[in-house]
């Protein structure tokens, strides 16, 4: 198969093509260049930029235009040299442009992003003038524009593929887009118009290039026309769009970033970069910390803070897991719940068909949420303290949850992009990755906060169902903890029957537990907070704390193996066998995982991926769940552990009436940004014009061209008609055209003669005859052309289009 | 233009992508703009793809078996207008052999036209039947296709080789030596004539006067001539190609040397398919390719019925006739 090569074009269709390619070069240079100026407010002389443009597309055209290889070699040196000799000759103005343009593009993406990020160039070139500063910045686009000319033109007329020319002027727009900044509309559109036109003559374009350019030519108009007419029915003011299209929004950005996330994430982060809400602890090897920031936090406190991630209920010896979707809708809802008939038992008669259990109905908790207890109980007790303000941004953390700090002051109907899950922990909302939460950070069991009213209700319903699910322990591991916790000798354990009687005796606080134990559950919140104490300093004596902890051996329980074989571990490990072991002590207990920070009041704190943790949390009734920690060497800080005589942390100061929550600010996505964002240094506009004038132009010559074309078309076809007579008479009377114009000439008499005959005889002209006419009217055509001045000669040509 | 199609969805789901992940207005336009530039180009596209003609160029008449010969497909626009793509499908059957063979061709833009050649499959003798099955033409972004009017098919004699023509002095040298004497149309001057009364229709000229004079009525001097052996050709229609070429080979060259004497002969098969004999008398070369392109547009099967066996026979012939029957290793027999 043969194609056309440019090479092998005629003359005339050799300007075609380079008229076309011309034109398309300039649409993508000048488009490029425009786009980035106008996104980034790039202080310019538009007009010379916009001629700059022009000579730009008009030199890279004419260098890889040149047929020969060696001439064309060399053309590219020298505008590569040229360029390069700019570059070198004016290297000072342009250092001063390109500071200038970079302190534009930050403050573009500081406004974008949301910062107030700035680039202080002073200090490098001092103060400058508005006028020094388009100078300069010109000074650089225009260096810019002539190499981005040079590379299209190599992409586009010499390649002539659409691909790399697209590829090759993209990532031009694609750096403001990337942060939500759209460039003004009308080199937008012409570069869209650049790309939509390169991908209409894409196929024809390398084997046919005179068809690409003549198709270029006659749709450039229409296409033109078709964005704009877009324009105009898609109107832009008043754009919104729908909620599903943004939730979409946010849910792909969260899968990217969640996916982002899984790929970086590293081992030894405790399982809390991924999104599960369960722990693997066959994955709790050698930690493994890069020091990238997990979180970032910014409190109205200063301290020592434990942010919650996740507490798990259920251990099922390789990891713990959450409770059943269905337990919580018990508690929310309402359950029955078996106790002992007691009144059976402890009655003086015997009553043999008595039941042993009977089923008591619980009354659900309803929209309360375990996790805000402590801080409703702080808040009945001591409501002249406020609460403190917490904003968490969660930037390597897991990314199902939402990090909290404790004694949770925000409520459900409060909270705006997460969502509570029972009284484990907060999901977080698509798309949402900082929230601002509410705390009463100075909230303690031993402060004598104590639920009141309705809150109080919930809090006990709520307190049997912590019964009923955290104080489970695995059967095989009962007798391990039962012994250990015999031995250790702590809460005062002493050995008790061999019968392992399960009675669940709770106003008597005493159960059963195995036949080596007796512990006592109706305890008090400090008893139980001692007992944490105990069993803390029990696991400090009996293990070693070791961050290279091999992973427990598969088919090992974990917390029985850390406790009777490898006796090191790490927080994961302290607190597996510490809430297992307050469990066994009749102490409800879980497991928790977050991260641990280190605040000041006001300021922003990151927060390393080696900060995360995991501690245990011990149930206070008629307070709610609270921290401990378990693992030797983290000192906590929290009220209850410190010593009488030291110093509470300064509380803040109290309003004279309790101060209502305050209203959470939804912690809603950044908004995007169109192109009117204020900018720096405000250009001037109108030189818009400077590009109307041109354009029109072009697209009169090129109309004019087209005219023309299309009439010697029409009349060649006509004069080639099938019917000889039909063809004579339009050849007579395109010379009577022409001798309109070509006053005291006269047409051929045989050929006036052949016409007549044509027109009103029967006879039917002849081939030869019909050839002396077209021969007689070409000769005439030649001679009036010459015979006319030049403008003359354009006039018949382009306008009447007459030859 | 399946690429295209897939470039195209991806493009739009790309355009997809930008809509729900970039809140301005801008992604709401491209978004549009995706879906309606297909149409666009579509529009625009169709002047050009109405445009397009296809038309065959095959060596006028005959090629000799094992030449190199090429035929041509120009695609050209009426109004030199390029389009996306073009595809045409061309078959080349040898009607005779039954070879067939498919080929596609591809190009994009032919403002100027765009020129195929295809070399034709001369290997073995037949009628080489070349068309175009379909001609396919895509819009400027190759999404939309269109299909054009087929040209005419070309047809291309391949003819045996051109061997030698063959001594036929075994065929025509051997006449009788008591030749049957038969009456010269149109009279004329001889040294045999036959004498018999006069017939509405003799010419008065061959009224011999003075024996009627003698016998009281018209008698007419007949002038003879010897009657000529008939000349017949036979050969099989049927086999391998290799076969048949032999075959055909021998045929042609026996035949142009019968021309080349000037003798007339006869050439006869048996036709595939309806079995009936079919005889031609061959004078000229134009005659034998008259012939040549009778048997070569027959379909000839693997097996059938050989003349070999069947006996010598001619339409309108009472004389003798002398038979050749064509084989392959030419060992025909001349009885």
């Amino acid at each position: 198969m043969n194609h056309v090569n440019y090479e092998k074009l005629g003359v005339q269709r050799r300007s075609v093509v380079l008229l076309a390619d011309g034109l398309m070069l300039f649409l993508g240079v000048y488009g490029s260049i425009f786009c980035l100026v106008t996104a980034f407010q790039l202080p310019v002389d538009g007009g010379k930029l916009t001629l700059t443009c022009l000579a730009a597309a008009a030199a890279a055209l004419i260098v890889f235009s040149v047929p020969r290889l060696g001439v064309r070699l060399l053309l590219v040196l020298a505008a590569l040299a040229a360029l390069a000799g700019v570059v070198v000759w004016e290297y000072g103005q342009l250092r001063v442009g390109a500071l200038v343009c970079a302190r534009q593009v930050v403050a573009t993406f500081g406004w974008s992003l949301g910062t107030s990020a700035e680039l202080d160039i002073s200090a490098w070139v001092g103060t400058l003038s508005f006028l020094r500063e388009v100078q300069t910045s010109t000074l650089l686009c225009q260096v810019f524009a002539g190499a981005m000319g040079l590379w299209l033109g190599w992409l586009f007329v010499r390649v002539r593929s659409f691909w790399l020319t697209f590829w090759g002027s993209f990532p031009l727009l694609l750096v403001p887009l990337s942060v939500t900044i759209t460039p003004a509309w009308t080199p937008l559109l012409l570069l869209v118009l650049f790309w939509g036109m390169g991908v209409l003559t894409r196929l024809p374009n390398k084997r046919d290039p005179y068809g690409a350019a003549k198709t270029t030519l006659c749709v450039l108009p229409l296409a033109a026309a078709l964005l704009a007419g877009l324009m105009v029915l898609l109107p832009g003011e008043g754009y919104q769009r729908s909620d599903q299209i943004e939730r979409l929004r946010l849910q792909l950005t969260d899968w990217v970033t969640m996916a982002g996330r899984e790929m970086v994430s590293g081992d030894g982060n405790l399982g809390l970069g991924g999104g599960s809400t369960e722990v693997d602890l066959t994955k709790a090897g050698p930690l493994n910390y890069d020091g990238s920031t997990a979180l970032r936090v910014e409190a109205d406190t200063t301290g020592h803070i434990y942010l919650r991630g996740l507490s798990a209920a259920v251990y099922t010896g390789e990891g713990w897991e959450q409770l059943p979707d269905e337990a919580y809708e018990e508690l929310k809802s309402g359950w029955m719940r078996q106790e002992m008939n007691l009144d059976a038992l402890t009655s003086s008669q015997f009553q043999p068909d008595a039941a042993r259990y009977v089923d008591v109905p619980v009354p659900g908790i309803g929209d309360y949420q375990p996790i805000n207890f402590p801080a409703l109980a702080d808040r009945s007790t001591h409501p002249q303290v406020n609460a403190k303000r917490y904003i968490i941004e969660n930037l390597a953390g897991s990314t199902a949850v939402v990090y909290t700090p404790y004694q949770l002051l925000t409520t459900p109907e409060r909270m705006t992009g997460a969502e509570f899950i029972g009284d484990a922990y907060l999901a977080r909302g698509t798309g949402v990755w900082k929230h601002v939460l509410y705390a009463r950070d100075e909230a303690n069991p031993l402060s004598g906060a104590v639920l009141t009213g309705e809150d109080a209700e919930a809090e006990q319903n709520y307190r049997l169902f912590v019964r009923e699910h955290y104080l489970q322990v695995p059967e095989d591991l009962q007798e391990t903890l039962g012994s250990l916790l015999a031995e250790s000798g702590i809460g005062g354990t002493v050995r008790s029957q061999e019968e392992p009687i399960h009675i669940s005796e709770f106003d008597k606080g005493t159960i059963y537990y195995g036949s080596s134990l007796t512990v006592r559950v109706n305890i008090t919140a400090e008893e139980r907070l001692e007992l944490a104490r105990q069993v803390a300093q029990f696991l400090a004596g009996l293990t070693e704390y070791d961050p290279d902890t091999p992973l427990t051996p598969a088919g090992e329980d974990f917390v029985s193996y850390f406790l009777t074989e490898s006796c090191r571990g790490y927080c994961m490990h302290y607190a597996s066998a510490a809430a297992l072991m307050l469990r066994t002590l009749g102490v409800p207990a879980r497991y928790v995982s977050g991260y641990v920070a280190d605040t000041v009041a006001g300021e922003r704190v990151d927060v390393p991926d080696y900060n995360a943790h995991a501690w245990v949390e011990v149930y206070c009734d008629g307070y709610g769940w609270q921290s401990v920690e378990v693992t030797p060497g983290f000192n906590g800080d929290f009220p209850w552990e410190r010593d009488p005589d030291e110093t509470a942390p300064p509380s803040p100061s109290a309003s004279a009436t309790p101060t209502p929550d305050p209203s959470p600010t939804p912690s809603a996505p950044q908004p995007t940004h169109s192109a009117n964002q204020p900018g720096k240094a405000k250009a001037d506009w109108s030189w818009l014009w400077w590009l109307t004038v041109p354009a029109a132009l072009l697209l009169l010559a090129v109309a004019l061209v087209l005219r023309r074309k299309l009439a010697a078309r029409s009349r060649g076809r006509r004069f080639a008609d099938e019917d000889a007579n039909r063809a004579v008479i339009e050849m007579y009377v395109y010379m009577e055209r022409l001798l309109a114009f070509a006053p005291g000439r006269k047409a051929d008499e045989r050929a006036e003669e052949l016409a007549k005959k044509a027109k009103f005889s029967q006879h039917i002209l002849t081939g030869e005859e019909r050839e002396f006419v077209r021969a007689q009217t070409e000769k005439l055509a030649r001679e009036t052309d010459l015979s006319q001045k030049w403008y003359q000669r354009l006039v018949l040509r382009y306008l009447y289009g007459l030859y | 233009m399946a690429r295209c199609r897939i470039g195209y969805l991806m493009a739009l789901a790309a355009a997809g992508l930008f809509f729900v992940s970039f809140s301005d207005w801008f992604s709401f336009y491209i978004l549009v703009l995706a879906l309606v530039f297909p149409f666009f180009s579509l529009a625009v596209s169709l002047p050009g793809m109405l445009g397009c003609r296809v038309s065959l160029d095959a060596p006028g008449g005959a090629v000799r078996r094992g030449s190199g010969h090429e035929a041509g497909l120009r695609v050209e626009n009426r109004w030199g207008l390029p389009v996306g793509r073009v595809a045409v499908d061309l078959s080349c059957r040898n009607v005779m052999t039954g070879q067939t063979g498919t080929v596609r061709r591809k190009g994009a833009g032919g403002s100027l036209g765009m020129d195929f050649r295809e070399p034709l499959d001369t290997s073995h003798c037949g009628c080489l039947r070349w068309e175009v099955r379909r001609v396919r033409v895509c819009d400027l972004l190759g999404i939309f296709s269109i299909r054009r009017a087929v040209p005419q098919a070309a047809r291309v004699l391949v003819l045996p080789l051109n061997l030698p023509a063959e001594g036929v002095k075994g065929l025509m040298g051997m006449e009788d030596k008591n030749p049957v004497m038969k009456p010269r149309p149109g009279g004329g001057p001889g040294e045999d004539y036959d004498l018999r009364p006069y017939r509405p229709g003799d010419p008065l000229r061959s009224v011999h006067w003075k024996l009627s004079s003698k016998v009281d009525d018209l008698v007419v001097r007949e002038t003879l001539e010897p009657r000529k052996t008939a000349i017949l050709l036979t050969f099989d229609l049927y086999g391998p190609a290799e076969v048949l070429d032999r075959a055909f080979d021998r045929l042609d060259a026996v035949s142009r040397g019968l021309i080349e004497a000037e003798r007339g002969h006869y050439v006869q098969w048996i036709q595939p398919g309806t079995l009936e004999v079919r005889t031609r008398y061959v004078s000229d070369i134009k005659e034998l390719r008259a012939l040549q392109w009778e048997m070569f547009s027959t379909p000839a099967p693997m097996e059938g019925r050989s003349l070999r066996d069947v006996g010598v026979h001619i339409d309108g012939v009472d004389g003798p006739i002398r038979r050749l029957h064509m084989t392959p290793t030419g060992e025909g027999e001349a009885r």
